[in-house]
């Protein structure tokens, strides 16, 4: 009784089929077997890197570091550029300004204010994140090359080779980086290519070792034997499988690597050992803002603020490359 | 114990190395300086000059200059300041302990309230709690103690003695308790950062093990597990990074005593390499030097025998 009440009311509900129990066999069609199509992948296959692409893109931190970076790149490449004040030119007349203060003669507006010799902080500022920026990356490309060059070897060879090589990175690592760097910087003239040598000098050990290692974990993983199992020759090995897979620690690496050139840029420049005026970098801004800071705090704020945005954007967006790119770490 | 030996061995050789190469650099590099280091902005009398040439043997060929100079690094003889005719050894022996003093009161803090933080936040995690003290330390790994530095001297120094009127904090010199908190305060936060940092995840990891939740089954309280079984585990890593942790504030005792007028060799240092005083520069670079390669040693060495997990012939891998 039940189930009649049951088909009843589904026949109700659905009145042009029989639900009676008879199914009518001209309302289903034959497909047969495609074999054409039967493998074929419904979805876009999603390779290593439009994964860890969508990872970064969907993470909101990521996103703002990059925006902040390119707002920092653009504003390097182009304030100096369009603003109609230079990074050196003086007017002791109207020195230690507060920001946004206009000067009565020129009837220029000092976003940031002027220094203790009349110059513009804002240009100033800008034209000392073209020099810390450029450093930074000068250094961080160098220091890539000669660690993967460096590593790549080590690892891939092993056995003697990898010995010695290893026994003369650990000597070099062992030698403070900081004060070497000082020792450089205060014997050599200064200047851009100075500051560049004498930190990549000793800045490439630590990617040597990394990429050393990744080698070597890579040498042992079935997918290389298999490949070479399958006749890959090495220049495919090592395009198609070795360089992918250590790129994304590269990246993290260099991401994170870029930072620390700008604190210790900055960290010199306090030392009195940065960039030769007129010109300034942001820790040679800092450094002046730090002589007049009890009366004229806005000098250290602004060059301050700058060092610690783009260190905090650069160290977040390392991480988080870091977690996009390491399927281990995912949740 | 030969293992152990064998490592101990093998780390005390680098080391040695290290230094060796260490002296050479100073060395190449004082023999790339125009001139020769006795031509300073005053005159020397010639024949304290001759007597200088003779002491370190100038007259004679580079390679019988290096074992010269090898020689009395080896004996401690680090150079003389010329503007002053001090030894470099003597200014050491005075300007240090001041730095050294405020770099142990860095490290201590550091070390307490990173580790403090580091706990926190692994406990908590996911909360606030873990979100602030990791947004914490992720702000002092990206400020620069230079700048931490001169901003507590402006707001703790400076604004609230112009508020209150009373002093709390001295912003300069290095004679009372209160005038070595800020300093000490600036040089230890980075490395409080990493400290937190590293405790987090080490603490994270240790929490899952299935000792932990031994403990817990044991009905033991929060406060026994946390602090005698997880925190005495997760201290461990922490130990390794102690090496570099000194170098960083060693380093940056160069600024920080500069900011706050503290008499010690950071602040000597500065002077010097502003005033292009090589041989004091060359003499404290070898000092500080063979100073953070031993406290690595030391670090390394102690990790090894403490923590018997360590693979000991392998070393850090």
């Amino acid at each position: 009784m039940a189930r009649k009440k049951q088909v009843q009311a589904v026949q109700n509900l659905l009145p042009q089929y029989d639900v009676s129990g008879k199914i009518d066999p001209s309302a289903f069609e034959e497909l047969g077997v495609d074999r054409d199509n039967m493998e074929v992948i419904a979805r876009p296959s999603i390779s290593f890197w439009k994964d860890a692409m969508n990872r970064i893109k969907r993470s909101k931190t990521a996103m703002v570091c990059l925006v902040l970076l390119l707002i920092l790149v653009l504003g390097a490449i182009f304030v100096p550029i369009f603003s109609p004040l230079d990074y050196e030119t003086q007017d002791v007349a109207f020195s230690n300004q507060p920001p946004m203060a206009v000067n009565p003669t020129t009837g220029e507006t000092h976003i940031f204010g002027t220094d203790s010799l009349g110059r513009d902080i804002f240009v100033r500022m800008w034209s000392g994140a073209r020099i810390s920026l450029s450093v930074a990356l000068a250094v961080a490309i160098i220091d890539c090359i000669l660690g993967v060059i460096y590593g790549g070897i080590s690892g891939y060879f092993g056995g003697t080779v990898d010995d010695v090589m290893m026994r003369i990175v650990e000597i070099i690592s062992g030698i403070p980086y900081l004060i070497i760097v000082i020792l450089l910087m205060a014997i050599f003239p200064r200047g851009l290519g100075t500051i560049i040598i004498a930190y990549s000098l000793t800045g490439w050990t630590g990617m040597a070792r990394l990429v050393r290692g990744q080698v070597i974990s890579l040498k042992q993983q079935e997918f290389l034997i298999a490949a070479k199992a399958m006749g890959a020759k090495p220049g495919r090995i090592i395009s198609r499988h070795l360089v992918p897979n250590i790129l994304s620690v590269i990246i993290v690496n260099v991401t994170l690597d870029i930072p620390s050139v700008i604190f210790t840029e900055a960290f010199l420049s306090m030392l009195g050992l940065g960039i030769a005026p007129p010109k300034a970098s942001w820790g040679s801004l800092a450094n002046d803002g730090i002589a007049v800071f009890q009366m004229y705090p806005t000098q250290l704020l602004f060059p301050a603020i700058f060092i610690c945005i783009t260190m905090l954007s650069f160290n977040l967006l390392g991480d988080q490359l870091r977690d996009a790119f390491d399927p281990k770490l995912r949740r | 114990m030969p293992k152990q030996l064998q490592y101990i061995l093998k780390r005390v050789l680098y080391s040695v190395i290290t230094i060796f190469v260490l002296i050479a650099l100073t060395f190449t590099l004082m023999q790339l300086l125009p001139g020769d280091p006795f031509i300073g902005d005053k005159a020397i009398p010639e024949a304290t000059k001759e007597a200088l040439y003779a002491k370190y043997g100038l007259d004679k060929s580079t390679f019988e200059q290096f074992f010269l100079y090898l020689g009395n690094v080896l004996k401690g003889d680090l150079g003389v300041s010329v503007p002053d005719g001090r030894a470099v050894t003597d200014i050491i022996a005075q300007a240090f302990p001041v730095s050294l003093e405020l770099g142990i009161r860095a490290l201590i803090f550091a070390f307490i309230m990173g580790i403090l933080l580091g706990v926190i936040a692994a406990v908590k995690r996911g909360t606030v709690w873990d979100t602030t003290a990791m947004f914490f330390a992720l702000v002092g790994v990206s400020v620069p103690s230079f700048i931490i530095g001169s901003l507590l001297q402006y707001f703790l120094g400076l604004r609230l003695f112009q508020i209150t009127g009373v002093q709390v904090f001295p912003i300069m010199g290095w004679t009372t308790n209160s005038s070595k908190i800020l300093p000490a305060f600036a040089l230890a936060f980075g490395s409080m950062a990493v400290i937190s940092r590293l405790m987090r995840t080490s603490m994270l990891d240790v929490l899952n093990q299935d000792y932990i939740k031994t403990a817990k089954a044991k009905g033991l309280s929060q406060t026994t597990i946390i602090w005698k079984h997880a925190v005495r585990n997760a201290i461990m890593p922490v130990i390794t990074v102690m090496g570099p942790l000194v170098a960083s504030v060693l380093t940056g005792a160069f600024v920080v005593e500069n900011i706050f007028s503290i008499p010690g060799l950071g602040k000597y240092f500065v002077q010097c390499v502003q005033s292009n005083n090589y041989t004091v520069i060359t003499g404290t670079t070898l000092f500080y030097g063979t100073f953070l390669v031993v406290a690595n040693l030391i670090v390394d060495v102690i990790y090894g025998l403490v923590d018997p997990r360590v693979k000991l012939t392998g070393g850090k891998e």
